[in-house]
């Protein structure tokens, strides 16, 4: 009976190993070995020895096996939902679909392995338990392989922004994870034969991988489409805008001729008064009119950044038509940025959502600054604010001035910016003007500069 | 005598600066000089090489056309060669562009060029600032490196922060990296706390494995919570460093009492 147990929690700690290593890898998260090891063994220690006696003294139990079996397994996974969730400290519902998943696909390839067992599969047999583990530390380790190739994670992450997707996804994981169990008590066999369970692995294996192939593609099609349509949009508001200024340049040429030609009149005739405040009324229009549109497109060019350029002309007509001023200076070609586009755009998007409030209840004006030099890019966008916002609080989640259910921007933007090693930010309030400052370093994004 | 050295390429507008410099000069007697004005940034740089004397004043046209340096490359050849000279941009309304350079070259100010007659009045008020600021340098003796201020490190520009200006020092979200806490700033740079708690004096105290704190921003001490709150924030007091915060507080008299 001793040695039953010895035995079990021995194997139970590999198996907790490879849980923890496919949630983690699932997950995305950095760990230790030692650390990974730590885990299983505490988890091992404590849930093992209650799954082992009530597995051994199945009969005491007025359900029947294949439900407690199932229940058990259950039992196990919540365990391992909950060690991973305390370890990475992050999202619960990412943690708890990444260890479903994990659990999974840990549980098919040990029903794999059960296809090399030459007896009939018992708990407390050395032999067996020895013979699983190590095949699957095998299969295990080429299936990590092909998990960091495919990066769930972020697609993962993706998925999960409601509240509601948070829950369904959970739900289906758990019922992954226990999806053998239906199998087998679909079929009424009850762990008899061997081959039998591995079949059922495999099968599941392939099935739901074929399965979650198939839904990232559509999903990840569906985006393309969307990004691209939008793409398009903010290009075509893009041609509009440079069609306009041709359409004022035009216009002023004809303006032009006719002032220079009363001028040259004036000159003549000697009226240089009248000449002087007509000279600086001339400065003024043009500087109205078509010369802010023609400094705009020369700063606009130098972002050559598709995606960056078609935002910023979203938010610029947002604010014209919001009747903000904004001036933009992008001095020199922005090209590349070592940021991943999406979070790039999102991070920008938030700190001109918040500029642009801003300035609307103060009735101020908004300055973006963008430049890319010495290895590094920066945007330092600012608005006129006549008192400082309390900074302590600024970054924290649920912090806003402006109402019960607001500031997760500024928090998102947090968590966004927390994710890359090489990238900063930083807030100051100077001479009535808010800033908001975010650093990016290096000249090109590459996978290796993310942390999680 | 504060040597003033002049580059821009529009020699009217060079004349025209240099006409209003030496004006305010006369008017308010600021111990300035223009050394040289040249439309040539090469010039301009071999000239400040052999010059020997170093912060010094500079006006720099944002918008040079020479081949080899334009206003950024040369306003960072200057604040090289000069780290604690004082750099003006001149710049025209339209473009009003000078953020760039002032946060890569840490420029001072900026004058606008496109109305001479707001010019004086521009240059008049850079000058007085100018001078306001050097005097406030030397009311109190040179400082010896890193008494006044903390450097922050960062990418590969450097941020000077008043040391007076800092309520405390806080490790970040992110791994490696140590938020600023300063009057209306917060700064988030690469660096560890030990190392931070190192280079300053005892001014500072490290208070948590999470937390530096200038002592002299302390507002309040909460021994029960074991919490320091400074900078209008509260933050966490170990338990091993109590002790010693009360004995370095009780000993340096830092204690701000409100």
């Amino acid at each position: 009976m001793l040695f039953g147990l010895i035995v079990y929690l021995t194997a139970s700690f590999f198996t907790e190993i490879v849980i923890h290593y496919l949630s983690f890898l699932i997950l995305d998260l950095q760990i230790s070995k030692i650390k990974l090891f730590l885990r299983a063994l505490i988890i091992d220690l404590i849930f093992s020895p209650i799954i082992y006696f009530i597995s051994a003294y199945y009969q005491i139990f007025p359900i029947p096996p294949g439900i407690l079996s199932y229940l058990l397994d259950m039992f196990a996974l919540s365990a391992n939902i909950i060690s991973v969730y305390l370890i990475s400290k992050r999202n619960f519902y990412h943690a708890a679909v990444s260890t479903s998943f994990g659990y999974f696909i840990y549980y098919q390839t040990f029903l794999i392995t059960l296809l090399f067992i030459p007896e009939r599969y018992k708990l407390g047999s050395a032999m067996n338990q020895t013979i699983s583990v190590i095949l699957l530390f095998l299969f295990t380790f080429f299936i990590g392989k092909l998990i960091r190739k495919l990066n769930p994670s972020s697609f993962i992450q993706g998925c999960l922004t409601e509240k509601k997707q948070q829950i369904i996804a959970v739900g289906i994981g758990i019922f992954i994870a226990g999806s053998s169990h239906y199998l087998f008590l679909l079929s009424g066999v009850i762990e008899d034969s061997n081959q039998f369970m591995a079949a059922i692995g495999l099968f599941l294996l392939l099935f739901f991988s074929l399965l979650f192939h198939y839904i990232t593609k559509s999903i990840l099609q569906a985006q393309t489409e969307k990004t691209q349509q939008q793409m398009i949009a903010q290009q075509t508001a893009y041609i509009q805008t440079l069609e306009d200024i041709q359409k004022d340049v035009r216009l002023y040429r004809h303006d032009f001729r006719n002032m220079m030609s009363g001028m040259y009149l004036d000159v003549k005739k000697g009226k240089t008064d009248v000449l002087e405040s007509y000279m600086k009324q001339m400065f003024q229009d043009f500087d109205e009119n078509i010369g802010a549109k023609i400094q705009l497109a020369n700063q606009m060019v130098h972002l050559e950044i598709v995606e960056l350029k078609s935002l910023l002309i979203t938010k610029l007509s947002h604010f014209h038509s919001m009747k903000i001023p904004y001036h933009l200076e992008v001095l020199y070609p922005v090209r590349t940025c070592a940021m991943r586009t999406s979070d790039l755009l999102r991070c920008i998007g938030i700190l001109l959502d918040n500029a642009a409030e801003a300035a609307q209840e103060h009735s101020g004006d908004i300055d973006i600054m963008i430049t890319a030099a010495k290895q590094e890019t920066a945007f330092i966008i600012s608005n006129f604010a006549p008192q400082s916002p309390n900074l302590s609080y600024i970054w924290k989640r649920g912090y806003s001035t402006k109402g019960k259910d607001r500031g997760l921007g500024l928090y998102s933007y947090r968590q966004i910016t927390d994710q890359y090693e090489n990238v900063t930010c930083a807030v100051s309030w100077k001479n009535q003007r808010f800033y908001q400052e975010l650093r990016i370093g290096g000249t090109f994004y590459d996978t290796n500069l993310i942390m999680r | 005598m504060i040597q003033i050295l002049l580059c821009d390429d529009d020699d009217q507008i060079r004349k025209e600066i240099e006409k209003q410099i030496k004006n305010q000069i006369l008017i308010c007697q600021y111990d300035f000089q223009i050394c040289q004005s040249t439309n040539s940034p090469s010039a301009l740089l071999n000239y400040l090489e052999q010059m020997k004397q170093r912060q010094n004043l500079y006006f720099l046209d944002v918008e040079l056309k020479d081949p080899k340096y334009d206003g950024f490359l040369l306003g960072q050849e200057i604040r090289q060669a000069d780290p604690a000279g004082i750099i003006v941009y001149i710049t025209s309304f339209q473009d009003l562009a000078y953020k760039t350079f002032q946060y890569h070259v840490e420029a001072f100010d900026y004058i606008i060029k496109d109305h001479p007659d707001k010019l004086s009045g521009s240059i008049a008020k850079c000058l007085r600032d100018i001078f306001d600021r050097m005097s406030a340098q030397c009311a109190s003796p040179p400082p010896p490196e890193n008494s006044q201020f903390f450097t922050i490190k960062i990418g590969s520009s450097l941020r000077h922060v008043p040391l007076d200006e800092i309520y405390f020092f806080e490790t970040s979200s992110k791994p490696h990296h140590i938020i600023l806490h300063g009057k209306n700033q917060r700064i988030e740079f690469l660096g560890s706390l030990n190392d931070i708690a190192r280079r300053l004096d005892d001014r500072f105290f490290k208070i948590h494995r999470s937390y530096v704190v200038a002592l002299n921003q302390i507002e309040e001490i909460n021994l029960k919570k074991n919490t320091v709150r400074a900078g209008g924030e509260t933050l966490s007091l170990s338990r091993k460093e109590k002790s010693k915060l009360l004995e370095r507080i009780h000993s340096g008299n830092t204690f701000r009492n409100s």
